[in-house]
């Protein structure tokens, strides 16, 4: 997954009681209203995972809503996510073994699944800590190594906010690093 | 089908069952099926969510990933990169580190106003930046970009540091693609001058 930093807008609602301006000041009610959203949001499928604004560049005029009282801005922001692709050659770190494939884990990506079928010569040795060994016994794959792999299918899964990528070690320079 | 929570001890019947499960859904990369694992570090249990998207679409909660084609191997990639600037691992690291500082002298509980997705990302740009001074890092995308690649092409040999030519063209197979090939000469060059640049940070 590559990271991008993208250009969005931002509708914010400040509820009329925030606005003291002796104790807050309205920047920085708008800027924690947005932390906020942003935190709240997670992931969508258009921009990946949303990490951090990284700058805001213009906020709009304010407009009442005569019904709350609310008071709403539309904010121009630059935000950093990261969102994977097809493809692509990640470094991921294991988290779990099975018996048929490995999880692994990638930045805010803990759905990575390596099946058995994707990794050319390992095989399962549950002898004293469960591991992938290769069968010339040069390498190994346990909870915590970390891995090259291919990005080989993304899923987005809208009731989670999250990707589910399936990967694979079959290639060149791919595998335990 | 229907959806459930299964909180399984290892070892037990239930923990057999879902395991069965899993195996296929592993081995056939079944699209109509899959599953999350939340380990519950606090209980020590794993507690595996299983979720099963019906074949005609009602409530399917999966989705293909919007483009069939998508290939980052043949530069097929999604419009969101094509427009969005790429910035490297590295790169990443210096931003989330004034982010948090900013965080730091704006609240006084920083931590309130970080979100998981924040601080997995963080721990996972420390870990795996290669070059870590900021001179350094401008120096690689000065390098990197000498060279007429994508921004994704180069975010991606910026992440990976290949060591040989062989080996970058394997990250980056789109370096040779048609109508563009690099030489040789040219990716080596590139491939020494960042590790140079590795050496004297």
């Amino acid at each position: 997954m590559v990271f991008l930093e993208i250009g969005m807008n931002e509708d914010i609602v400040v509820p009329f009681h925030m606005l003291d301006l002796e104790r807050l000041p309205l920047p920085k009610v708008i800027l924690l209203n947005l932390l906020h959203r942003i935190s709240c949001r997670k992931a969508s499928n258009e921009h990946g995972y949303y990490i951090a604004i990284t700058t805001l560049h213009t906020i709009s005029e304010l407009h009442q809503d005569e019904d709350t009282g609310a008071i709403l801005f539309t904010v121009s922001l630059s935000c950093t996510t990261v969102k994977p692709c097809k493809g692509e050659i990640l470094i991921g770190t294991v988290t779990r073994i099975l018996e048929d494939g490995i999880i692994l884990k990638y930045g805010p990506m803990s759905n990575i699944l390596l099946s058995e079928t994707r990794m050319n010569d390992y095989e399962l040795d549950m002898s004293e800590e469960p591991m992938f060994l290769n069968v010339n016994g040069l390498s190994y794959i346990k909870k915590g190594t970390k891995v090259r792999f291919k990005v080989l299918d993304i899923k987005w899964i809208e009731r989670e906010k999250d990707f589910i990528i399936w990967a694979t070690i079959l290639g060149d320079y791919l595998g335990p690093i | 089908m229907r959806c459930g929570v299964v909180a399984t001890r290892p070892g037990s019947r239930s923990c057999e069952i879902v395991d069965r499960v899993i195996k296929s859904c592993l081995a056939s990369f079944d699209v109509d099926s899959f599953f999350l694992y939340l380990l519950d570090r606090k209980s020590g249990f794993l507690r595996r969510r299983r979720e099963l998207a019906h074949c005609d679409g009602l409530e399917s909660s999966a989705t293909m990933s919007a483009d069939e084609d998508e290939n980052a191997a043949e530069l097929k990639i999604g419009e969101e990169f094509l427009k969005a600037k790429c910035l490297m691992n590295c790169e990443v690291a210096l931003i989330l580190d004034r982010r948090l500082e900013q965080l730091q002298q704006m609240s006084d509980d920083p931590t309130n106003q970080m979100s998981q997705v924040f601080e997995k990302s963080h721990q996972y740009v420390k870990r795996f930046s290669r070059y870590k001074n900021q001179d350094a890092v401008k120096q690689v995308r000065e390098i990197l970009s000498r060279n007429k690649l994508a921004e994704f092409e180069l975010c991606v040999l910026g992440n990976l540091c290949p060591e040989t030519v062989e080996e970058a063209i394997a990250m980056v197979p789109s370096l040779k693609s048609k109508g563009r090939a690099l030489e040789d000469d040219a990716i080596e060059k590139m491939l020494n001058d960042l590790s140079l640049i590795k050496k004297f940070e």
